[in-house]
Order: structure tokens, then C-alpha cells, then sequence
């Protein structure tokens, strides 16, 4: 009898003891992230830190050539190490560094960019990169910067939403996603490429956007401390210091409207037009509740972002238009924004120029310009409403050859 | 847990009315060596539960703390026949409606998953709180060698087969975040996915079984008995986590002999 009361305990314990197995040691990170970069000296005036990009700008000749910045240091992801490109300091152009985990399953290589602080004022939307991952690719454009010694750094001082759209998967191919280039000379205004941004529709959702408008503005598109598919307005960050005061904004672009301003409930379904504009524009006659195209310069106090937005020196997809920071604006407000001319098929076949005047609210103080104390956020979406969801899709606007004019 | 000392402490009462039925089974003994082929069948009809997992085998590093397990109330239903060659050994088989099931709460890093977050399919390593709901129905049929080892006790081996008749497997990823295809890939914080893999289970579950009848009456049986899957769980084209589970369930059950 004894033996049986012990089968049968121990036929109940034994499954137990089969699901209390010990947690296994910790495994060594996989990740292989600069996560940060830093100067011995205090020189930076912007750090843009990208998964696989890293531009930062410098005073101008704080490290002279930068063909020696020893006093580089990387914050890595735990346990992460770099095996190449630490042997040398030259940051005169493009530098890669190779960062593997500490898993050693998985390397990245980095692209780290130093650079003296000049910002281009003529945007002609020639030069693009394929940004790649497992998930996808899609269009990246980037500008390019000559120094004084002649060597030439591109500059990704444009983003776009397009890393979120990859995330939702629906992108196949890069003219799928809401920001890309022409697939055709024909379809620029001048030289080989222009720019679209198209809104998509991305589907049924939690809580996320079912529209993805088409964007691309000066600043970042991060999704660090937030979560990308749900805060997508936190995830926009505009804007990137600048010493001159502009005067005006030109712009050639053309555009054709998707339709009524949809309003979309979680399901992606629509639940009603947008009846009302805000755009503080003056010019509140929406026709027919048609959506129409952002195109926008804000000039902000960054010091003062820092001091509203808990440290952050930029504007966000809740604040660009309507923050205390801002200094002064130029918007395209008239009618053309609903929609430019079209062939008989319905196509816009035709670049509008536009020159929008800077109109300021506050002063600019000539020695905080002079250092870099305001931002500038140039801003183009093929929705006005895209950052809140609100939009048609196949809203559509085309834009080239974009110059800011300053004092 | 508290349900395992109610069982337990079930089980000890009916041991120490063993002696007063010990004379009763001893007849029954006799009846089975002089039985006819026809009297050596023995039928029961059996109602219990299942407690256990479905579980990788060992835990993969990727899970770094259980902060909760729940066995979920999984009852089952059963009949047995079973046909004794002599007064030793058995064959036992029968049908069986079996619910598997468990939620589980976990922490974990670099878990390889694919959850849908606000509408979007987002496949890629997450780091941050899974949990797991598991509620599988099964139509199972053990075939079971069953030995006398004592007059009131049967011990039981074998193995059996599952069909699953409808399930889930389902659950969430919060509080982290993911790196978008892979460890390298862009970061996205403030995770709050769900995942489903209910249609990626396969429809049948077969594994081994070893098992204890006991019989404190004439006609009361209690049973208990360790259910190990063999089959992985998910389709063999599963990706969407980086390791197998299997069904391992300890089922106790409360019968009538007929």
C-alpha cells in the first residue's frame, strides 16, 4: 500500500516539477546600436541619431578639418563593440562604423557624419538613397553639402513618415509608400527627380491611423520613447536650428485632392467629413470640405520648445502650428492648395510657383540667430489634417525645386 | 494549487476506507479469473480536469521571469472500456473531450514574435511582458496497457492520440518594446500588440501517457494521469516564435465503473 501512495504523489509531482525547469542565464544583447555620440568638446549645435544613420552638426571649424576628432566616444548598445571604423578619426566625409552585438550574431554598420553646421537653402530633390531592412524599403532624400575644402557630405536633414509605413508592412515596393520619387522625368518640374506625397489608406486598426499621409519636412522621424503607430504626431519632429531669417518660401509644386476630408474611427471606418478648418490661415472657405495640401515654413525659438516641451528643442505634429515658440511663418493658403491644373484625364500635368512671405510674430534677436538659438521647419503633406488621421486617399502634391529666401 | 491539496487530500480519505472495501474487491478479483470473455470488459465514465501547460520543453532563454501561471479551469469528460487478459494485465482506450488550457504571464527579451499592433502586422524581436492564453478543445483517444498492481490500484502506460475540434492561442505584448524584423532593426517603443496564432496550431496532438486508476468502491474511480505531448504545437511552417511547445497536462478524474 505504502509503494502505491508513493506512485501516486509521485506522479502528481512530477509534472510540477517539469514546469518549475530553472529560468535559463540571461542570454548576451543581440541589439548592435550607436546609441549616442559625443564630443570631448561642447560643440554641437544638432545630433540627428537614426538606426543606421548619425549626422551631427559642429560649430563651424570647432575641430578645424575634421580630419582628426580623437576625442569621439560611442554609447553602444549593452555589451556591443565596434570592429571597424574606430581606428581612425578622420570625419572629413562619411564615416562608417561597424558595431557587432554582444550575442556576436548581429552587426550593423553605421553611417556617422560630423559636420560643420551650414544649411542649404535650395532643395531640388535630386539626390535619393534606398533606405533598406528585412521589412522593406522605401525612398530617403537627402541633400548635398560642399565645404570649404571641397568635399562633399550628404545630408539627411529631410524626413519622412515612411519608417512608420514600413512597420505596418503595406509596403511592397518604395513607390508604395506615402513619400517617394518620380517614377519619371516627365513628372518633375526640373532636372530628374521630384518629389510625391501621396496619403494612403493602411487599414483596420486598434487605435493606430488608418491613413498615412504622404510628408516630408525638415527634421526627424523618430519613434524613440513613443509608440510610432500610436503617438505618429509625437513621432514627427520638426525642425533643425538655422542662423539666417528668412524672407520667403518659393516653391513649384501641383497637387490633385482625394476628396472630402474623411474622418476615421479605429475600425478604418469613415465616420464623417471635416466640416472645419483651423488652418489659422485667414482663408477658412474650405470648398466642398476638400482635402488640400500643406506646404509650410514655421520659424521657432528652439530654446524656448526646450523650455515648453520638457527638453525638446523642436516642434511636433501637435505643436508645429500652433506653438508659443514659434516666431514667424509662411503658408500657402490660398486656393491653389485644393488643387493645381489638370489634363483631360485629371491629371495635374502642371508646376504652380508659389513665393509664400515670411510673416514674423515675435522679434528676432540677431545674436541668438547668430547661435543657432531658432529652428527652422519646413513642412509639406499631402493632407493638412494627415497628422490627425483625418485626409482622403490619393490626395496627391508633387514639389521640386524649393528655395528659401533670406535676409 | 489549492485545487491539487483538495485532490490530495480526496485521495487519502478514500485510502483509509480501504480496509473496510477490501473484502468487496477481493470478490471482484475472484469474478475476473472465472469471468467469460464477455465479463472481462469493463466500462467507466469519467468527468475531470486538466492542469498543466503548453509549454516549450525547458525554458528558452528568451524568457527571463514567469510572473504569473494560471491553470485555467479545463474540464474533461471521458469513457473507457477496458479489457483485462488476465488478472494482471489490461488494454484500456475510450473517447475523451479534452480542454487544455492555461494563461500565462511572462517577461521576456529578444522573444521573436509577430503581433498585430493597431491594425499593422509588426514581426521582429520584442523585449518587454508577454502573455500567453492558451483554451484548446480536444477529442482524444488514449490506448492505454493497464497493470494490477494492487487490488485497488491500476497503473497505466501507453500513449494517446488528439484532435482538436476548435482552440486559441492568443495573447499580448506590452510594456517594451520591438526592434521592427530583427535585433538590428529600427526601434519601436511603447509597445501595446496583441498576438494570435490560433489558426497556426495544428489540428492534432498525439504523446505518451502514464497514469494511476484507483478504485475505493465497487463502482467509484479516481484516476490520475500525465498527458505529454510529442507534437509541436504550431505547423512546422510556424516562424512567428523561435521555439516549439507541447501539450503536457496532468489530468485527474472521478468515474463510475459500471
Amino acid at each position: 500500500m505504502r509503494k502505491s501512495i508513493k506512485q501516486i504523489i509521485f506522479t502528481l509531482v512530477l509534472p510540477l516539477m517539469v514546469f518549475t525547469s530553472c529560468i535559463k542565464d540571461e542570454l548576451p544583447n543581440a541589439e548592435a546600436d550607436i546609441v549616442d555620440v559625443l564630443l570631448g568638446k561642447d560643440v554641437i549645435i544638432s545630433k540627428k541619431v537614426e538606426n543606421e544613420r548619425i549626422t551631427i552638426f559642429i560649430s563651424p571649424g570647432a575641430y578645424g578639418d575634421r580630419k582628426n576628432i580623437t576625442d569621439i566616444s560611442f554609447v553602444l548598445s549593452e555589451g556591443a563593440k565596434i570592429i571597424r571604423g574606430n581606428d581612425n578619426f578622420d570625419y572629413s566625409t562619411s564615416h562608417e562604423i561597424e558595431v557587432i552585438s554582444e550575442d556576436g550574431n548581429w552587426k550593423k554598420t553605421h553611417e556617422v557624419r560630423i559636420l560643420d553646421m551650414a544649411f542649404p537653402t535650395e532643395y531640388y530633390f535630386e539626390n535619393w538613397s534606398e533606405n533598406r531592412s528585412t521589412t522593406g524599403v522605401y525612398d530617403d532624400c537627402f541633400e548635398k553639402l560642399m565645404d570649404e575644402d571641397g568635399n562633399v557630405s550628404d545630408l539627411y536633414i529631410w524626413a519622412s513618415g515612411n519608417m512608420g509605413y514600413r512597420i505596418t508592412g503595406n509596403g511592397k515596393k518604395p513607390s508604395d509608400y506615402p513619400t517617394y520619387k518620380t517614377l519619371s522625368q516627365d513628372d518633375a518640374h526640373n532636372g530628374a527627380y521630384a518629389t510625391i506625397l501621396e496619403t494612403r489608406y493602411v487599414g483596420a486598426i486598434g487605435q493606430g491611423s488608418p491613413l498615412a499621409a504622404g510628408n516630408l519636412f525638415i527634421g526627424e522621424f523618430s519613434g524613440k520613447g513613443i509608440n510610432i503607430m500610436k503617438e505618429q504626431m509625437k513621432a514627427t519632429r520638426f525642425g533643425m536650428p538655422f542662423n539666417k531669417k528668412p524672407k520667403s518660401l518659393k516653391v513649384w509644386f501641383k497637387y490633385k485632392s482625394g476628396g472630402s476630408i474623411n474622418i476615421y474611427n479605429a475600425d478604418g471606418d469613415i465616420t464623417g467629413i471635416r466640416t472645419t478648418d483651423n488652418d489659422n490661415s485667414g482663408n477658412n472657405q474650405n470648398i466642398e470640405n476638400k482635402d488640400y495640401a500643406a506646404i509650410y515654413a514655421v520659424m521657432f525659438d528652439n530654446v524656448k520648445a526646450k523650455e515648453l516641451y520638457k527638453g525638446k528643442n523642436y516642434l511636433d505634429g501637435k505643436t508645429i502650428l500652433s506653438s508659443e515658440a514659434e516666431v514667424g511663418r509662411a503658408i500657402l493658403s490660398d486656393n491653389d492648395k485644393y488643387g493645381t491644373p489638370t489634363n483631360e484625364e485629371g491629371y495635374p500635368n502642371e508646376y504652380l510657383f508659389k513665393e509664400l512671405p515670411f510673416t514674423f510674430s515675435k522679434q528676432i534677436d540677431a545674436s541668438r540667430l547668430a547661435n543657432y538659438e531658432y529652428s527652422i521647419a519646413i513642412v509639406f503633406s499631402s493632407s493638412y489634417y494627415g497628422a490627425e488621421f483625418q485626409g482622403a486617399p490619393g490626395s496627391k502634391l508633387w514639389i521640386d525645386d524649393v528655395e528659401l529666401i533670406c535676409e | 494549487m489549492k485545487k491539487i491539496y483538495i485532490i490530495l487530500v480526496l485521495i487519502l480519505a478514500c485510502l483509509t476506507i480501504e480496509d473496510i472495501n477490501a473484502a468487496k474487491v477481493r470478490v471482484r478479483e475472484k469474478r475476473i479469473e472465472k469471468a467469460a470473455p464477455a465479463d472481462r470488459f469493463v466500462f467507466a465514465a469519467k468527468a475531470g480536469f486538466n492542469l498543466g501547460g503548453t509549454a516549450p520543453m525547458g525554458l528558452p532563454a528568451e524568457i527571463r521571469t514567469i510572473n504569473s501561471f494560471k491553470p485555467t479551469f479545463s474540464f474533461t469528460i471521458s469513457g473507457t472500456a477496458q479489457y483485462n487478459f488476465n488478472n494482471k494485465w489490461g488494454l484500456q482506450s475510450g473517447i475523451k473531450f479534452d480542454i487544455k488550457g492555461m494563461q500565462t504571464d511572462t517577461s521576456v527579451k529578444n522573444y521573436q514574435l509577430v503581433v498585430s499592433m493597431d491594425g499593422s502586422t509588426i514581426e521582429g524581436v520584442f523585449t518587454g511582458d508577454v502573455t500567453t492564453k492558451v483554451r484548446n478543445n480536444y477529442i482524444t483517444i488514449p490506448l492505454l496497457a493497464v497493470y494490477d498492481i494492487s487490488p485497488r490500484w491500476d497503473l497505466k502506460f501507453g500513449g494517446y492520440a488528439s484532435f482538436m475540434v476548435n482552440g486559441e492561442f492568443s495573447g499580448t505584448a506590452t510594456n517594451g518594446y520591438m526592434r521592427d524584423g530583427s535585433p538590428i532593426g529600427p526601434r519601436v517603443d511603447g509597445v501595446d500588440a496583441v498576438y494570435d496564432f490560433t489558426d497556426d496550431m495544428r489540428k492534432v496532438d498525439a504523446g505518451v501517457q502514464v497514469g494511476v486508476d484507483f478504485i475505493p468502491y465497487k463502482h467509484l474511480l479516481i484516476s490520475g494521469d500525465l498527458t505529454w505531448g510529442c507534437i509541436p504545437l504550431f505547423k512546422s511552417d510556424f516562424t512567428a516564435m523561435s521555439f516549439n511547445m507541447y501539450n503536457v497536462y496532468f489530468n485527474i478524474g472521478f468515474g463510475y465503473v459500471f
